[in-house]
């Protein structure tokens, strides 16, 4: 139970604590501190105002009301500095709101100190001239006449006195001693209020009076006894206590036949009430006068001493109130500028404080939901983004793994994505050409010239869908493409781009075209060799039995005939044996062998008989490979053979055959080139060179190089032909060291 | 008005302006005498008015006087043991109908009149048997001092010349400490 009482506590603190800081960061809670000031200050300038007017109030408080002015006044000139410090500061470093802050308090401070200089002004002048106004020579004059009058009238009534004392005195001068009662009866007789008999030096003999609070003689002083000694009465009138006037005479009194050659006698008369009044308030308004025209200097000195402090108190309080205000109206402007800018550099997360709730607040709701607003579009358009990315992603993984190369462009035909196999079917580099120009790749690849040229005249027909073959030449060969565009429908059609399949059927036509050769052959060696046999052996019957029974003319016509069928029927059966021969694919013997040694014994059968001039470049490095011995024979023989026959009208034959070994196995591969010195390739043939049947030759069967082709498609080589520049005609054929046969071999039966 | 306007800064020139003092209210001499268990002092004491003093009183203007005493005793430092304060407060003015000077006792409300100036100081500057403090106050053996300062009271002059009281010299009258065993 403790525990949760505590942390009940706890909870309310946190609470209580909370609350504070709101009210704190309240700008009437910042506000307090210094009104409170002001509202001392302006308590003590009232009453320092009221102690200036001679108030017995706060008087006695004058300089510590002076002290508590000026210590508030120094309190709002710190803070007056501190904020000016401040605003100086973010003035300089450019901070958004200090120049519009800097306006208003201008002005602030201009609409509030004009007016109270002014005042202050105008207050003093009528303070100096109020005060002077106050002092009138004529009252001046009056007074001391209304003085004067007072003192004659006072002359005459003592005049009499003194004859009153004088009389009582010369009563008393016989008397050896004289007893109270005598004086009492004196005291009766002259009218006073006390009559006291003294020595000379001031000792009382006796003494009556009527006054019964005040029994003690009032003994007049030294001086006024040495004043008697020296026979001179003494007569004045004397304020006393409660503003009681009283005339005191003393004389001196010549004694006969007493201990004492003189006597001093006192004899004091209170004024009457009612002249008394009179005399006081004449004494009271002359002296008034007169100290008010002592005090005039200093009178205005501190009425504008108090006036000052309180004009400075205004100012000073206006001053701050006016940086206060200023950078109070400034604070949501600053506010919402701030949050301007972090919207501008991306952050939408922004939320703006409420710090009022007029109009300001309801532009920094107005803010606060924009920039939500907005933060909820980029987070969809950032979940929009991620989809299309994965789904890129995912296309990017679905076209990588296609065996057809995808190409798209946009509208000016520019490359946009281009996939793996699209590499590897066109042999190009399309990294740094992303972006660019299709022209640009024909530029830096050479053998897509075609490519991209009929590329172009597909786009520029501006079809929905086409399709197109191409053929191009590569490191690998003819390569034979189908490409498929499609044009991408965007809004503006002006502005769509287009994607472009492209599919090698380089190897489908070629065993699509060896079935069909193959299909050729075995027909033939069906329907074609069959019948051969019987013709011949019906043509060698005919010879036996007729041609000795025949008469000459007739056995020669049979002789040349039969003859004649017998040749043909040969030649018909070797045509059918070589279409045989193509359309065979014998059970692959796979060993390593030494492709030179191979060349040299195979040459060397052509050189017998010969006049050509065999020249032999081979790479000395190239020691083993694997293949099938046998078929590379045929192969050396058909290009031999080949390269023989086309050199038979040259007067100079000549026949170099090329080596060359390029890495090592398994990767690597070997280049052989057979090269003559004949007429070469016709260009009409060139691209169809290795399809059978394909022969300028009168007697040639055109299965030669088809076989070479074949031969080389089952090591998984290559083989190109072409025309030399020098002349001539060059079959080149890149051989893999490690025995590789090609998928896509298509084979047929054996016969 | 251009005065007016500066009077603050002068106000504070004066502030920050040392005083110099040509005539100075002093004690003359003190006696102290034990009777009946009771210290009774007699005090002479000398007020010197300048012109400018006199001028204000004739103006009818109070000079309010003070006189204090202080019974302490001494120590070693700074705080010292203050066992009676006494202040005695009078007023002298100037009666310009009777042409009298009038010295008012505070203390002891009795009013006196004089004819001279010079009888009302003689009479403000002699203080006789004026109780101080009473022995069993006071602990035997121990070595108590009276000090006695007489000044114009400035608290109680006249609002208007009060704050120059603060800074001008004619108004700003103290006496010497008159120190003396008890």
């Amino acid at each position: 139970m403790v525990g949760y009482a505590a942390i009940a506590m706890d909870a309310r603190y946190q609470h209580l604590i909370q609350a504070l800081r709101r009210l704190q960061q309240h700008s009437a809670f910042k506000l307090l501190p210094v009104l409170l000031l002001f509202l001392l200050m302006l308590s003590s300038l009232a009453l320092l105002s009221d102690a200036t007017q001679n108030s017995a109030r706060f008087e006695r408080l004058y300089l510590q009301l002076l002290i508590i002015n000026l210590l508030g006044a120094l309190i709002l000139l710190f803070l007056i500095g501190r904020r000016i410090i401040r605003f100086i500061k973010e003035f300089r470093a450019g901070v958004i709101g200090s120049r519009l802050a800097l306006r208003l308090l201008s002005m602030f401070m201009l609409v509030s100190i004009v007016p109270v200089s002014a005042v202050y002004y105008f207050s003093l002048q009528f303070l100096d001239k109020g005060i002077d106004n106050w002092f009138n020579l004529q009252i001046e004059t009056a007074l001391q006449d209304a003085l004067d009058l007072s003192r004659d009238t006072m002359d005459l009534r003592v005049k009499q006195l003194i004859k009153s004392t004088k009389a009582a005195a010369s009563s008393l001068q016989d008397q050896p001693f004289t007893t109270p009662q005598q004086l009492t009866n004196l005291l009766e007789e002259s009218g006073s209020q006390e009559l006291t008999l003294l020595t000379p030096n001031g000792r009382v003999l006796a003494n009556s009076t009527l006054d019964g609070t005040n029994i003690i003689p009032q003994i007049p002083d030294n001086a006024i006894l040495m004043q008697v000694r020296q026979g001179y009465n003494y007569v004045d009138l004397e304020p006393q206590q409660r503003e009681q006037l009283t005339v005191r005479i003393v004389t001196l009194i010549e004694t006969k036949g007493t201990p004492y050659e003189s006597m001093v006698l006192q004899a004091l008369y209170p004024i009457p009430q009612g002249i008394g009044e009179l005399l006081n308030n004449v004494n009271d308004a002359f002296a008034n006068y007169k100290r008010m025209v002592y005090l005039r200097e200093p009178l205005k000195n501190s009425f504008t001493l108090t006036l000052s402090l309180v004009l400075l108190l205004t100012l000073l309080t206006a001053v701050w109130v006016a940086l206060f205000s200023s950078q109070r109206l400034v604070e949501p402007v600053r506010i919402l500028a701030l949050g301007t800018r972090s919207v501008a550099a991306g952050d939408y997360n922004q939320q703006l404080p409420l710090t009022s709730y007029d109009e300001f607040g309801s532009l920094v709701n107005s803010f606060n939901e924009m920039t939500r607003k907005i933060a909820q579009a980029r987070d969809e358009v950032a979940r929009s983004q991620q989809q299309t990315e994965r789904e890129r992603s995912y296309l990017k993984v679905v076209l990588g793994g296609l065996t057809s190369g995808v190409i798209t462009l946009d509208h000016r035909y520019r490359i946009r994505t281009v996939n793996a196999a699209t590499r590897q079917l066109l042999e190009a580099d399309f990294e740094p050409l992303m972006g660019n120009s299709l022209s640009l790749l024909c530029h830096h690849n050479e053998h897509l010239q075609e490519f991209c040229s009929q590329l172009m005249a597909q786009f520029e027909k501006q079809q929905a869908k086409w399709q197109a073959q191409i053929t191009i030449f590569t490191q690998q060969g003819r390569r034979i493409l189908m490409c498929h565009g499609t044009r991408l429908s965007e809004r503006q059609p002006n502005r769509s781009g287009h994607v472009v399949v492209i599919d090698d059927i380089t190897s489908m036509l070629t065993a699509q075209r060896d079935a069909a050769w193959s299909e050729v052959a075995r027909r033939l060696a069906h329907e074609i060799k069959n019948p051969l046999t019987p013709i011949q052996l019906a043509a060698e019957r005919l010879r036996r039995r007729y041609l000795d029974i025949l008469p000459e003319e007739d056995s020669q016509l049979l002789e040349r005939s039969t003859h004649t069928i017998i040749q043909q029927v040969q030649a018909m059966e070797e045509m059918v044996k070589a279409f045989s021969d193509y359309a065979y694919t014998p059970k692959r013997q796979v060993v390593e062998f030494n492709l030179n040694q191979l060349i040299d014994e195979v040459v060397e059968l052509y050189r017998g008989n010969n006049t050509i001039d065999f020249q032999l470049q081979l790479d000395q490095q190239l020691e083993l490979i694997h293949g099938d011995k046998g078929r590379l024979r045929q192969l050396l023989h058909n290009l031999l053979k080949n390269a023989q026959e086309a050199l038979d009208t040259q007067p100079h034959p000549q026949i170099r055959i090329i080596s060359e070994l390029h890495g090592s196995a398994p990767s690597g591969y070997v280049v052989l080139s057979v090269e003559d010195n004949g007429p070469g390739i016709p260009k009409t043939l060139l691209e169809q060179l290795f399809e059978p049947y394909v022969t300028n030759k009168p007697k040639g069967t055109g299965l030669g190089l088809a076989i070479v082709k074949k031969i080389i498609e089952e090591h998984g080589g290559v083989v190109r032909a072409g025309n030399r520049a020098s002349g001539g005609a060059y079959i080149n054929i890149r051989l893999p060291l490690e025995y590789n046969s090609p998928p896509t071999t298509l084979t047929t039966k054996d016969q | 008005m251009l005065r007016q306007l500066t009077l603050l800064p002068l106000l504070l020139m004066v502030l920050l302006s040392h005083n110099v003092q040509a005539e100075n209210f002093e004690v003359t001499g003190a006696k102290v005498t034990l009777k009946d268990g009771l210290y009774l002092a007699d005090i002479s004491l000398s007020f010197p008015l300048n012109s400018e003093l006199k001028e204000a009183l004739h103006s009818g203007v109070t000079i309010p006087i003070k006189v204090i005493l202080e019974v302490y005793l001494p120590r070693n430092y700074l705080l010292e043991g203050d066992i009676a304060f006494l202040k005695q407060r009078y007023d002298l003015d100037y009666h310009a109908l009777s042409r009298q000077y009038i010295v008012t006792n505070h203390n002891s409300a009795v009013v006196s009149s004089f004819s001279t100036l010079s009888a009302a100081l003689e009479e403000l500057g002699s203080i006789r048997n004026l109780p101080i403090i009473d022995q069993d106050i006071l602990e035997p053996g121990k070595s108590y001092h009276l000090r006695i300062r007489t000044a114009i009271d400035t608290n109680a002059i006249s609002i208007p010349l009060r704050l120059i009281s603060y800074f001008s010299g004619p108004w700003r009258n103290n006496s010497e400490w008159w120190d003396m065993p008890l």
